[in-house]
């Protein structure tokens, strides 16, 4: 190699990986409104300038088309604002979520859940709309009481809840008729609910009919424990600080374990993957599940296929779980009024005209609620809309599930004790200690 | 006595070096890197996307000492290692011993035989979900028609794990081809040397068969056992971990712990222990691999 050569040569080897360099660095901020993510927000100045709303959701393309229709009203009436839609697939949605928030990439609006909005926001990469929420107090006034709560992160809006989820129980009314059995009304026992699902079970023909199919996890039976006036398996939805085994969640678990043990009730490791299905052709009684699966019912069950939906049964008093998913923004937004409007639009206008297609949930917002509970009576199913407002306007709402960063730690333990309880395999005692450690968790996160 | 440095030996070095900096830059963003920091992680509490909590040992002493479901998980993965390890060589041997023939049609069968490692794993694993489904699934409905009661397959602790061996063992196709090859490998002139002096079948299979193809066994044998360690598809699909961790395989655990649990530190510490695990088994079986495994260019055995 002459020294000609060499030199080319060296200038090739190093030029060559710095190129890659800036390759693999450039072609960002194809996520449309936060390609300098990282500058400070400036204020929206009041020129007419074009500002692109980036908008990601894990629903459905046709919810999306949706959804998206709506938003051309909304551009229609804010000209100079684009919303541009990301459709990301349900499946993984957090981990991409989370991917994108922490290479500043996140859309300017996200679907999420309550869970996420948590732990995002405990770690400051949500935005805080509290000045525009206290400049807004006429909009702010329309949600449901309390549904805002969860939404606040010490003084600071870090979303603002979309849907609510509710849970009850599904139920086949031909079924109930048959065993000689009354329909289920807003406000049942638990004794009703037990002798009911006593009397829908069988064994015909080799196969085993449970009268209601669920896997009641302790969250779901601290609703028994608490409607007998007991204490609440976890005390607090958004941030517990410890759980508690009460004599009356006992006695709650120890009446799903007697269903368990004489058949009444499906074990607690059976495949409930197909439950609807089976619903749909008549052969499940009862079924706990959330209301969303009423959108499904209506649109693809049998004609025939008579159906109710109740909320949980209690004691003495009402105790109810829901949960709502929403709406956040990075920290870093670059138009922050300009998101605010669209963020209204959607929990408002956009919520009115999609639920009424797609009746999936009722919205946290309560003239769009109505929009929804409007569209189930046209359904032919104003008992639905009638419970799940009984459900929302419950004084007493307990948590789904952990939603802090600690969960991780804390689900093993349920997962290792309680099936055992329920299936007979350990006594009640194990719930204790199942609770020590999970108490054990809580403290070391501190 | 050291040599002198001419300026053409260092202009020779450099250009040496220039040559293999590619690499070297390669090894070091993609595999040098990654496991040093891995290492770092390994040893702090993080959830993935926050900032990283230097915690020493903590994340060792909680999965050896506290963690209900890391025990269950090492159990599941020896026993699911155990079991489907040496089913998938029997098997796929076995098969490989039969479709080694010159019959007419023997490529179809072998082609059949070979089919379900080609439909994708998870395509699969859907389909044997309804095969496995208690009330109206196949497995059952068979059982029924055959006047057997029902089996619990991934609803209990008991038939979980065998169940998911069994949905494994119908994509031995893969192992039974590497058999095939092996076998068609083994000089005809010894067959017919054992035909010429009256040998049974099954002796020649003891003697000449099986002792030729021991390197293709080794083979298999070690990526089956890699394998296995690090199966995942199976449990994603089929039952989640659980009934109650019976089936929570290390890796799917790792899995769950990371992106479910938000424990990354704590999962990349259980990727360390997964490592070491099959670093083991792999050196046990390699220094051990000599007393059974016979190669023609090596005469002592």
């Amino acid at each position: 190699m002459n020294r000609r050569t060499y030199k080319n040569v060296t200038a090739f080897m190093v030029i060559l990986p710095m190129a890659g360099a800036l390759v693999g660095c450039g072609g960002s901020g194809s996520g449309g409104g936060n390609s300098n993510a990282n500058a400070p927000a400036p204020a929206d100045s009041g020129k007419a300038q074009s500002v692109e709303v980036t908008l990601m959701t894990w629903e459905s393309a046709e919810m999306n088309n949706k959804i998206m229709a709506s938003m051309q009203k909304f551009e229609q009436d804010n000209p100079g604002i684009t919303v541009k839609l990301i459709p990301t697939p349900l499946d993984n949605y957090g981990v991409k979520l989370n991917g994108m928030i922490a290479a500043k990439k996140a859309p300017d609006i996200f679907m999420t859940g309550n869970d996420m909005v948590l732990d995002n926001g405990a770690q400051g990469l949500l935005y805080d709309w509290s000045q525009q929420a206290g400049n807004d107090q006429t909009f702010m006034n329309g949600f449901y009481p309390g549904v805002l709560d969860s939404w606040h992160i010490g003084d600071k809006l870090v979303g603002l809840p979309g849907l609510l989820n509710t849970y009850g129980i599904f139920y086949n009314k031909k079924l109930f008729k048959d065993a000689g059995l009354a329909e289920p009304k807003i406000g049942w026992t638990y004794d009703e609910f037990f002798a009911d699902m006593q009397k829908l079970s069988s064994k015909k023909g080799g196969v085993q009919q449970y009268g209601y199919y669920a896997a009641p996890d302790p969250f779901n039976v601290s609703l028994y424990s608490v409607s007998a006036g007991g204490a609440p398996f976890a005390d607090s939805i958004s941030n517990p600080t410890k759980v508690t085994i009460s004599p009356q969640f006992i006695e709650g678990a120890d009446r799903y374990k007697d269903a368990v043990k004489n058949g009444y009730m499906n074990p607690p490791t059976y495949d409930l993957t197909n439950v609807m299905s089976s619903f749909k052709e008549g052969k499940v009684g009862m079924t706990y599940q959330g209301q969303w699966v009423a959108d499904d019912l209506i649109r693809t069950a049998p004609k025939d296929l008579e159906w109710g939906f109740v909320p949980q049964p209690v004691v003495q008093s009402q105790a109810e779980i829901y949960d709502a998913v929403g709406w956040c923004s990075p920290a870093s937004i670059q138009h922050p009024d300009a998101v605010w409007k669209v963020l209204k639009y959607l929990d408002s206008s956009m919520y009115a005209e999609v639920l009424p297609q797609t009746p999936v949930a009722p919205a946290a917002y309560k003239t769009s609620a109505s929009a929804y509970f409007d569209a189930l009576k046209t359904a032919g199913h104003p008992d639905l809309g009638e419970a799940i407002d009984h459900i929302l306007n419950s004084k007493n709402i307990q948590p789904i599930r952990f939603l802090t960063t600690w969960g991780g730690k804390a689900y093993p333990f349920i997962t290792a004790t309680w099936p055992n309880v329920m299936g007979g395999k350990a006594d009640d005692s194990q719930l204790n200690t199942m609770a020590d450690k999970i108490n054990k968790v809580i403290q070391s996160a501190k | 006595m050291e040599q002198k440095r001419t300026p053409k030996m260092v202009r020779t070095w450099i250009k040496g070096y220039l040559f293999i900096l590619p690499s070297i830059v390669g090894f070091s963003v993609f595999v040098a890197y990654p496991l040093l920091s891995s290492m770092y992680y390994a040893l702090t509490e993080w959830g993935g996307y926050d900032r990283p909590r230097f915690v020493g040992f903590a994340n060792f002493k909680y999965m050896f000492t506290v963690d209900p479901a890391f025990w269950p998980s090492i159990r599941a993965t020896f026993y699911f290692v155990l079991m489907s390890v040496p089913s998938s060589l029997v098997l796929g041997l076995f098969l490989a011993v039969l479709l080694n023939r010159s019959l007419p049609g023997i490529k179809w069968f072998r082609t059949i035989f070979y089919l379900p490692t080609v439909v994708p794993s998870i395509a699969t694993l859907t389909l044997w979900l309804f095969i496995y489904q208690p009330q109206y699934g196949l497995a059952n409905s068979v059982l029924r028609a055959l006047g057997l009661p029902d089996g619990t397959w991934l609803t209990s602790e008991m038939t979980a794990l065998p169940s998911i061996v069994l949905v494994g063992l119908w994509q031995v196709g893969a192992g039974m081809i590497i058999f095939l090859s092996g076998l068609q490998a083994v000089p005809k002139d010894m067959y017919e040397a054992a035909d010429v002096d009256g040998a049974p079948r099954w002796r020649i299979l003891l003697h000449i068969t099986l002792p030729m193809i021991t390197p293709i066994l080794f083979l298999q044998l070690i990526l089956g056992i890699i394998g296995a360690f690090q199966a995942f598809n199976q449990v994603q699909v089929l039952t989640g971990g659980g009934p109650n961790f019976s089936t929570s395989l290390l890796n799917f655990k790792i899995y769950d712990d990371a992106f479910n649990g938000k424990l990354f530190g704590y999962s990349i510490a259980e990727v360390w222990v997964l490592f070491c695990i099959i670093m083991i088994f792999t050196l046990v079986t390699y220094r051990y691999s000599n007393r059974f495994v016979y190669y023609e260019s090596d005469n002592s055995r």
